[in-house]
């Protein structure tokens, strides 16, 4: 396995297509913060801590792109097949396509940071929340393996490169939409319910059933888009808060991390099973 | 190019990639009106006009056009069967505009399948519409020209990128960026409009005020919000941008405001993106 991967990340680091990705994070990066550096008045309450959430939002896409691109090549030019009769085993070959594009993942998001780290020449370091700034990096590194996982997955069991590419941006898609509308049936839950608490005017079609909230909630924390999402309320990681929410942040960090290992098992499992029982042409 | 055109549309039609994007649409159109009746029933709401929901086929015409043209024109520059047509006498542009013809050709069948789909489902569920026949014929044939100014482009990019799947990549990109820009035109010229209601009486003529009055709009005027260049450019987004058209259709009960704009914009995308298309066709070096 060490020659395969070997091989793979000297492919990885001479492919155009990482380049071509990596100038895109920069671009983009410095877009986020553009409005922050440029405009002498612009302060935000958690200025610097609300923008690490801004890669992992968008990289759903990215990685569906990109590990659709660089995996399913091994399909289209036979690569694959040439591995396994070269004796590695296909488990091997589907770990080291995570690893690689794991890696890849995460050192776009290590250029993403370091340059949104620009805002610390205009933000005083004792306005930073290190605690929070640490458990949202722990989580969005953890989310950032599970699209991983997630669209190496697809493309290993997709033969076909076009097909592969079509699969993953619709699903990154799919994740997108349904994790903002579990967001916004979440949240007009909890409004209602404060309201009902208060004793003012409520919706009640707008509360959910104890059973459906669980549900939702659920689905809500395992996609990995609605976590994303939910790692833009920094005060719910921030120790200042910590009475406003009903989990302590450290609790809320280890329960999201343990959700993302729990997905990153589960598909690199059924994706090592798949694989080894699908046909390569 | 008649013989080349007519071998085309058989390809097309007797291959399963354009009869599974027909029955994709059909299911989505049908599954949209579906989720709204169950909507409906859930908050029991009792008038229900499902105008809206008609130009979602136009909104998401750039991830289906996409789709097909990755599929459909992918193969012969992957399999290499382009080079045949040439063998055959046929010059590049015959070759590039037939390809045009036939991707346009379909993607409006798919737009007027999720039209008519949708409009016989919400008669059925819901009953009545807003919009007159008549004006929603109008705004699909406008949107027509918009889907057909996408093709073009996704034709254009495909000619650049070489490649079915760095095409699916590039097009769907493009096409959530273009959705996401037109958001972010509309809502900041939805402000702009809004600082102009607001300004110190005199700063705007009568005729001007009129105007703005009736279109909640008005071209050309500079605001806090937006003014210059900013605005020129934002202005031509808002009339130009294919998703920006479909979303202002949505919110109107007549013609918008400028559909002329909307016209002369598409036919100028498509005039250029082919222009653009058959020179880099004509350059291109089929290995």
């Amino acid at each position: 396995m060490r020659n395969l991967l070997k091989a793979e990340f000297s492919r990885l680091f001479r492919s155009r297509l990482f380049r071509i990705v990596i100038i895109l994070d920069v671009i983009y990066s410095l877009y986020t913060i553009k409005d922050y550096v440029m405009i002498p008045e612009y302060e935000d309450l958690y200025g610097f801590e609300e923008y690490i959430w801004g890669f992992i939002l968008i990289y759903g896409f990215v990685s569906a792109a990109f590990n659709s691109l660089f995996v399913s090549h091994e399909y289209s030019d036979g690569t694959l097949r040439n591995k396994i009769v070269s004796g590695h085993s296909r488990k091997s070959i589907y770990l080291t396509e995570l690893i690689v594009c794991s890696t890849a993942g995460i050192i776009l998001q290590i250029v993403y940071i370091c340059i949104i780290c620009l805002l610390l020449f205009k933000i005083d370091l004792q306005y930073i929340e290190i605690g929070a700034v640490i458990r949202i990096l722990i989580v969005s590194f953890a989310l950032n393996i599970v699209y991983n996982a997630i669209f190496v997955l697809s493309s290993m069991l997709i033969g076909s490169r076009v097909s592969a590419i079509v699969w993953s941006i619709t699903l990154s898609m799919v994740l997108f939409v349904s994790a903002g509308m579990l967001n916004s049936t979440i949240t007009s839950d909890e409004f209602h319910r404060i309201k009902r608490d208060k004793g003012l005017e409520y919706d009640e079609k707008e509360i959910l059933s104890d059973n459906q909230r669980k549900i939702y909630t659920f689905i809500y924390n395992v996609i990995p888009v609605g976590q994303a999402i939910q790692l833009e309320e920094v005060h719910n990681f921030s120790d200042d808060d910590m009475e406003a929410s009903e989990l302590s942040p450290d609790e809320r960090t280890v329960r999201l991390c343990l959700t993302d290992i729990s997905v990153i098992a589960v598909t690199t499992m059924l994706g090592v099973f798949f694989f080894r029982k699908k046909n390569l042409k | 190019m008649v013989k080349l055109i007519k071998a085309e549309f058989k390809r097309c039609f007797s291959g399963r990639v354009f009869w599974l994007m027909v029955l994709f649409t059909f299911v989505l159109a049908v599954s949209c009106n579906i989720i709204r009746l169950i909507d409906v029933r859930v908050s029991k709401e009792k008038e229900v006009f499902n105008d809206s929901m008609l130009y979602i086929g136009l909104l998401i015409a750039g991830l289906l056009v996409v789709v097909f043209v990755s599929f459909y024109t992918g193969p012969e520059f992957d399999g290499g069967t382009i080079r045949n047509k040439l063998i055959a006498g046929n010059t590049k542009a015959e070759i590039y505009l037939c390809n045009l013809a036939v991707c346009s050709a379909v993607s409006v069948i798919l737009q007027y399948v999720f039209f008519f789909t949708v409009y016989v489902f919400s008669n059925m569920f819901f009953g009545a519409f807003h919009h007159p026949f008549s004006v929603m014929i109008k705004l699909q044939l406008i949107g027509s020209l918009g889907v057909v100014a996408v093709t073009a482009i996704i034709i254009l990019i495909m000619m650049i990128v070489k490649g079915a799947a760095v095409t699916m990549v590039v097009g769907m990109i493009a096409a959530i960026l273009s959705f996401a820009m037109s958001v972010c035109v509309i809502n900041t010229l939805e402000e702009h409009s809004e600082c102009l209601f607001y300004t110190e009486e005199g700063y705007l003529t009568d005729e001007q005020y009129e105007v703005l009055n009736e279109h909640s709009y008005i071209y050309g005027v500079d605001s806090e919000e937006c003014g210059g260049a900013k605005l020129f450019i934002y202005e031509a987004l808002y009339d130009g941008l294919p998703v920006s058209q479909a979303y202002r259709f949505s919110a109107e009960k007549e013609l918008p405001y400028h559909w002329q704009y909307m016209i002369i914009y598409d036919i100028a995308i498509i005039v250029i993106a082919t222009a653009a298309g058959v020179l880099v066709f004509r350059k291109l070096n089929l290995k």
